[in-house]
């Protein structure tokens, strides 16, 4: 990165910081917990937007349409109706109760020791992937800036503590509010440079329709089959449930909301992004066919991560070497094939057997990837070979202009830290509302409820710093983090669909059903081979039935409200 | 043969009496003189006068309450309205068994606190209600008329009234040209002397020197006790009005100033005909009753019997028809009660249901010498023969298998059987009965010592409890199916401002019939109810969603149940007091519904119960949230969870916890909360201990009793009259009763604003109904506003305006949970454009893979 470039980067992310951090110290604790019941709908509704993509969607969607084409966007189809019921259902009944995080209704409507259990699942699972959400940007752009990883971890992880803890959830909005915009800004110069840099006299029709011959373009599809990676069926039904459960049920977007003004604003917050979620998802997923497009007419690396790319260099030369010009060689063949096909198109004449052949050109060079990457595990044993998260950042760092480069590495770092600053917010304010006052201290009020969350914040973020830094310990570590997500995630779900649906079941029932449903989960993690995603759909499933089973046997669950300890002095 | 007497079931209560209460009627029995004491409530009376005059003086003597006291303050359950008449009547009949007096009503109602006679005589109906008066005088026929107020002063209009009611009555009901239609059943009646018994709390200023002055505290040596302790428990029998007295002992001077008739000298009852030698005929009834009291022996009453039955042959000779029959009553029950024989009639059931069928065991036991012969029995229109002479402490009984006509009336309380006006109940029979017979009784026809008697016994259900031991209530007949709405009047919230919600309401069916029927409800225009019609098998509760259009006139909620006998439209009400018999009270079944825009509170509200008012349940009806302190959380329990503090009508009085927690309340409101204290009464004898407000302030006993008193707005930008909804003075139309009582007084000017001024005609303002202490960061009000009486009547501003003293000061940051969205008007609206967006997407994308596709 030129000096520009640098200039531009900490130039951005210093005045969203700064600002940031001056805009919003406060003692209030219903500032600092909920953002004071202040803020608008329009920045609810970034909050919210930012809170749900983090770098990795900046860095990896691009590079999956660019691999496989758009047919992820039916993943998000779901999500607008999964949005609407948290609208009609939770946030009314969060505003009215005035409760500071989801676990908090719990207990207005079960009791304590549920509003613990859910408290309890939601840190174990968030806690863990904070320290995902920094590590994984900062591996990325470590490799491509040269920087070792302890740098990127501490710069992201350090600037979101500071201005998470001095500002509290409002700093935490109006800071996302701002990297929204710096987000929306770089990704639409990224895809205006794409289109500008086409070949002479290319559409953006032209490039669709050069996509559109290696099945890039097919956006949806409508087959009902169980072993498609994504269809318009699973997306629905399946992103529906997901998006439920992360809108509904997790503090980290649940703080975001709950800071509206009125229930209002959380409300019109929450629409405005079932509206714009897909086509935003669609424009990021177009930069990366755009992308594809681009590597066409110029010749790309046979394999996007840089560094590992050079270590297989240095330890089998002549191989890789080998593989890289057979690549270059189909490369070139495509990028003929690709001309005879858009002449054919523009003529208007017959164009099945030229698309056919740019087609079949496409394929050979997708092989001739493929036996660059077998190339490199066997030059270096164990590397990571999925470098579709490294084609975007690539294609910036090496593409770009000066001063374009530094706003799109802003952009990324911005999205990390948005994330990171959500999560740290809502693991603060949960342990502290949930578990620290509520089972310990039940009359710190004030500053003295501010300070205790602020001491929190750095915990949290400290505790994720430190995840971070260990995590390349662990392979495959992302994966790992989802799966131990899906593994309480079900649970919690399956204990606010009790809640407000089943109207009658009492506190016990659910208590007794969400326990036996996350020893279930965790037997069936332990015993069988099932894909993670089902553990979702079981946890919720057994909390749900189980709570109504024991709610039938044991009827009179909802009098049984335990009172946990009242204070001894009284007050 | 002696002509048959028969005891009426009203005066079951007579026949199973100890030798005390014997020989306490005897000798009233041996005084014909009569005295009618009048006012105008249940509690009015002056109890100790009453034990004195019967117990001292042996007059018959009776109450004449002008109204059944339903507008009255309820300190021991919710009932309000035509169920407090009720208890209160009840309440009368406890206390007069005790001090021995009768118990007589008229028409009017207790429409709440009146302030002038004039208003008190116009919304009673002047002519009608001293039409009743008059009838009560020419049935009692007293000698003696005691009013208890003065016709001017500055006490309740109503007391007013009565004072003037009965001066009037005084003359007209000897006035053949008075009333001339009650002449078929009734005589003119001149009574000797009409006076006023000045209460002694107006003393010594009120005094007068030609006052007759009569000390009214003696010694019942039969019962053991002084008046003044007959008195008190007579007294405590108000217990509705936490009227619980103290015993009194010593003399007991008190004043009576003349009115009209012969002026008394020296004694109350001086120049009337106290004895039976002074009516004809009487003299050889006066020998016989004579004879009956000096022959008298706890031990050994039956020996009387032959007196009695001398008595009551001797009776019949004497010409004046009223004292006949009222003799000739007393006389046969005293008979049965010397005779010691043992009358009841056994129900398995408490209830039957016209058309259904009903088993009775009668049973008949003679506990002493006294030779009984028991001829038959008849309950309705079965009638069976047992022709059995009883043998000593040898049981008779006997099977009954009744069926009920179709037909057979409800047993209900008559002047409730039609809805009544504004000031007075409807009803056509005689007024001044102050309950209806028992609905089932059997008539056994004896002869007791040669006396043919019939008597009537109440057909009873027994049961026991393993507290109180064993218990036992009349056996009504009732619907075979009714439905009780849980609040009789529903405010909906309409559009556009609660969401999506609707207002829901309970109701409890109860079915008699042994047939499944069905529930059918009909709405007024410009309401819809779900379900409209439900099959019911059993008892059970039903809850109706109501909805509004905006706007929509109020209107008559009618819930009909039907069986395969037909259709009806009751709701019911168990009475269940301990001082009173178990009933059921059988009302309309309907549900007056009434619509309003507002808010609902958003958030949790926290309820401290006083001891009885529905404002809670008004609240959440329209969806509020709240849940009820007890006395734990008060003292220990996190109160930052709730966003308001409601305080119940009355609760500082009731709760002993409240009063010595109340600084935590303060606390809560300094730390943003809302506290709103709903009226507190002012106790006589003993201050409250505890203020209302963290500021200086006093209640007083500031009321505004008329309901459609013009209110001033004095902050109307005040945010108790902007937040959440605006209040105006449409808020203030249609209000029942009363604005307000019990309002502050004095108050700190610089932390307590006053932000209403009203006040009666002719009054000076009273600006204590609604104080506002802002405190820390939350508020503290204090209301003297009776929302108590407007919320469960459904009158919209009540809910508006509660809903705003509720919200919490920072409340614009808060706002409502249900606000609409900033575009298109409703969320529902909204949704669909984020559907059809997403619909929308779904096609271009898969036109987009289409077109680019293979």
């Amino acid at each position: 990165m030129s000096p520009v470039d640098w200039a531009v980067l900490v130039a951005t992310l210093a005045t969203i910081v700064g600002v940031g951090i001056w805009r919003t110290r406060t003692t209030d604790v219903g500032e600092y917990l909920r953002s004071g019941n202040t803020l608008p709908w329009h920045t609810i509704g970034l909050s919210v937007m930012a809170t749900q993509a983090s770098a990795i969607t900046f860095l990896s969607v691009p590079g999956l349409a660019f691999e496989d084409g758009m047919g992820f966007v039916q993943f998000y189809f779901g999500q607008p109706l999964a949005l609407i019921v948290v609208c009609a259902v939770f946030v009314p009944i969060f505003y009215r109760l005035n409760v500071y995080t989801a676990y908090e209704y719990l207990e207005q409507r079960f009791d304590v020791r549920v509003r613990t259990l859910g408290a309890l699942l939601f840190l174990v699972q968030r806690g863990l992937a904070a320290g995902i959400t920094i590590y994984a940007p900062s591996i990325i752009l470590s490799t491509i800036l040269g920087l070792p990883l302890y740098v990127t971890n501490l710069v992201i992880g350090l600037s979101v503590i500071a201005y998470t803890v001095s500002g509290g959830s409002k700093a935490v909005s109006q800071t996302q509010k701002h990297q929204m915009v710096v987000i929306l800004l770089g990704m639409f110069a990224a895809g205006a440079f794409l289109v500008s840099k086409l070949p002479a006299g290319m559409s953006v029709d032209e490039a669709a329709v050069l996509a559109g011959a290696t099945g890039r373009m097919k956006l949806v599809d409508t087959a009902l089959s169980w072993d498609s990676r994504y269809n318009v069926w699973s997306g629905i039904a399946g992103g529906f449930f997901l998006a439920l459960s992360y809108f509904g049920t997790d503090q980290s977007q649940v703080q975001r909301y709950l800071g509206g003004k009125s229930s209002a604003s959380g409300r019109m917050g929450l629409l405005f992004n079932g509206m714009f979620k897909i086509p935003m998802q669609f424009c990021i997923l177009f930069i990366g066919v755009l992308l594809y497009v681009f590597y066409v007419f110029v010749p790309g690396p046979a394999f996007f991560n840089p560094t590992t790319l050079a270590e297989a260099r240095q330890a089998q030369p002549a191989q890789i070497a080998a593989v890289e010009k057979k690549y270059q060689a189909r490369i070139r063949a495509r990028e003929a094939a690709a001309k005879d096909y858009l002449a054919a198109y523009r003529a208007g004449g017959a164009i099945e057997s030229p698309r056919a052949a740019f087609a079949s050109a496409d394929a050979a060079v997708k092989e001739a990837r493929r036996d660059t990457k077998q190339a490199i595990v066997r030059a270096r044993p164990g590397a990571e070979t999925q470098d579709a998260d490294f084609v975007f950042i690539s294609f910036v760092l090496s593409m770009l202009p000066v001063g374009l480069v530094g706003l799109l590495v802003a952009v990324i770092l911005s999205a990390a830290m948005s994330s990171i600053a959500s999560e740290l917010s809502a693991l603060a304010t949960t342990s502290s509302v949930d578990l620290y006052q509520r089972l310990f201290r039940r009359n710190v009020n004030g500053p003295a409820q501010v300070r205790a969350t602020k001491g929190l914040t750095v915990v949290w973020g400290l505790v994720a710093l430190g995840f971070a830094s260990v995590a390349s310990l662990f392979d495959n570590l992302i994966e790992a983090v989802n799966v131990l997500g899906s593994l309480f995630y079900g649970t919690v779900l399956g204990l606010f669909v009790v809640a407000f649906f089943l109207k009658r079941v009492g506190a016990t029932a659910v208590f007794v059903a969400a326990l036996c449903a996350q020893a279930t989960v965790l037997v069936a993690f332990a015993a069988t081979d099932l894909g993670f995603l089902w553990f979702n759909v079981i946890g919720c499933a057994t909390t749900v039935v189980l709570s109504l089973v024991v709610h039938v046997v044991r009827p009179g669950g909802r009098g049984d409200r335990v009172e946990s300890s009242v204070s001894p002095e009284g007050g | 043969m002696t002509p048959e007497v028969i005891i009426a079931s009203l005066l079951w209560s007579m026949v199973h009496m100890n030798a005390v209460e014997i020989q306490q009627r005897l000798d009233r029995l041996l005084v014909i003189g009569r005295v009618l004491y009048v006012a105008a409530h249940p509690d009015d009376e002056n109890t100790q006068l009453l034990a004195y005059l019967t117990h001292a003086r042996g007059a018959r003597t009776a109450y004449l309450s002008l109204t059944r006291g339903d507008g009255g303050q309820n300190l021991i359950g919710s009932e309000q309205s035509p169920l407090m008449g009720v208890i209160r009547t009840h309440e009368l009949m406890e206390a007069r068994r005790i001090d021995g007096a009768e118990q007589l009503f008229t028409r009017a109602k207790d429409f709440g606190y009146s302030k002038r006679s004039d208003e008190a005589l116009k919304v009673w109906g002047k002519d009608a209600t001293l039409g009743d008066v008059v009838w009560a005088v020419r049935r009692f026929r007293p000698h003696l008329i005691i009013t208890r107020f003065p016709e001017t002063g500055s006490t309740h209009g109503h007391h007013l009234a009565s004072a003037i009611l009965a001066r009037e009555a005084f003359s007209a009901a000897a006035d053949e040209s008075r009333f001339p239609q009650q002449l078929k059943q009734v005589q003119p009646w001149q009574a000797h002397r009409l006076v006023y018994n000045v209460p002694n709390r107006f003393m010594p200023k009120e005094a007068r020197d030609d006052d007759l002055i009569v000390d009214i505290g003696g010694f019942d040596a039969v019962s053991g006790m002084s008046h003044g302790e007959i008195a008190a428990q007579s007294r405590s029998m108000h217990k509705s009005q936490g009227f619980g007295a103290a015993r009194r002992f010593g003399p007991e001077p008190e004043r009576f100033r003349h009115l009209s008739g012969e002026r008394a000298k020296t004694d109350l009852l001086e120049g009337v005909d106290l004895d039976w030698s002074s009516l004809k005929g009487g003299a050889a009834v006066k020998t016989a009753l004579r004879a009956a009291r000096s022959g008298f022996r706890p031990d050994a009453p039956g020996a009387i019997a032959d007196d009695l039955v001398k008595a009551l042959r001797a009776v019949r000779d004497v010409e004046d028809e009223g004292v006949r029959s009222w003799a000739q009553e007393q006389l046969g029950a005293l008979l049965v009660a010397v005779s010691g024989v043992l009358l009841e009639a056994r129900s398995e059931t408490a209830a039957v249901v016209p058309g259904g069928e009903l088993k009775v065991k009668l049973l008949a036991l003679r506990r002493g010498a006294v030779p009984i012969e028991w001829h038959d029995v008849q309950i309705g229109a079965t009638k069976v023969e047992v022709a059995s002479a009883l043998e000593d402490n040898d049981p008779v009984k006997k099977e009954l298998k009744i069926g009920v006509p179709k037909k057979a009336p409800f047993s209900t309380f008559p002047w409730l059987q039609k809805p009544p006006g504004p000031g007075r109940y409807a009803g056509d029979d005689p007024p001044e009965i102050p309950l209806p017979k028992p609905s089932l009784s059997a008539r056994l026809s004896l002869t007791i010592a040669g006396a043919p008697l019939s008597v009537e016994v109440p057909v009873r259900h027994y049961s026991v409890d393993r507290v109180q031991g064993e218990q036992n209530r009349e056996v009504e007949v009732l619907p075979a199916i009714t439905v009780t709405p849980a609040a009789k009047a529903v405010l909906v919230p309409c559009p556009p401002t609660t969401g999506d919600e609707a207002c829901k309401t309970k109701l409890r069916v109860s079915i008699r019939a042994r047939k499944p029927g069905s529930v059918r409800v009909e709405a007024p225009k410009g309401y819809a109810v779900s379900p409209a019609k439900l099959d019911v098998k059993s008892d059970r509760e039903i809850e109706l969603e109501i909805s509004a259009q905006p706007d929509a006139a109020p209107g008559t909620l009618r819930l009909i149940g039907e069986t395969a006998d037909g259709s009806s439209s009751w709701a019911e009400r168990a009475l269940k007091h301990n001082h009173l018999p178990a009933r059921t009270v059988l009302l309309p079944a309907e549900v007056r519904l009434t619509t309003a825009q507002l808010r609902v509170p958003a958030t949790v509200i926290g309820h401290v119960a006083g001891p009885g008012d529905e404002v809670a349940d008004g609240l959440r009806r329209i969806g509020a949230k709240i849940e009820d302190i007890d006395d734990e959380e008060l003292a220990h329990g996190e109160l930052d969870r709730f966003g308001a503090i409601l305080i119940g009508v009355r609760a500082f009085n009731t709760r002993d916890e409240l009063r010595r927690h109340h600084q935590r309340l303060f606390d809560f409101a300094e730390r943003g909360g809302t506290v709103l204290v709903q009226y507190t009464t002012k106790p006589r004898r003993e201050p409250l201990g505890v203020p209302l407000l963290p500021y200086k302030m006093d209640i007083g006993r500031g009321r505004v009793t008329d309901e459609t008193a013009a209110i001033e707005l004095l902050k109307p930008d005040h945010p108790v009259f902007t937040t959440p909804n605006a209040i105006g003075e449409k808020d203030f139309a249609g209000w029942v009763q009363e604005r307000g009582l019990y309002f502050g007084a004095t108050w700190d000017d610089k932390t307590v604003t006053p932000l209403l001024s009203l006040a009666d005609p002719k009054e000076p303002a009273e600006k204590g109904a609604l104080l506002v202490a802002d405190h820390g960061k939350g508020r503290v009000i204090y209301c003297g506003l009776s929302l108590f009486r407007q919320m469960p009547a459904g009158v919209p501003g009540a809910y508006r305006l509660i809903t705003n003293l509720l919200a919490r000061r920072d409340a614009a940051a808060i706002a409502t949970a249900d606000e609409p969205p900033p575009v298109l008007g409703r969320w529902r609206n909204l949704y669909a454009v984020v559907i059809g967006l997403l619909a929308l997407l779904i096609a271009a994308f898969y036109m987009i893979s289409r077109r680019y596709g293979k």
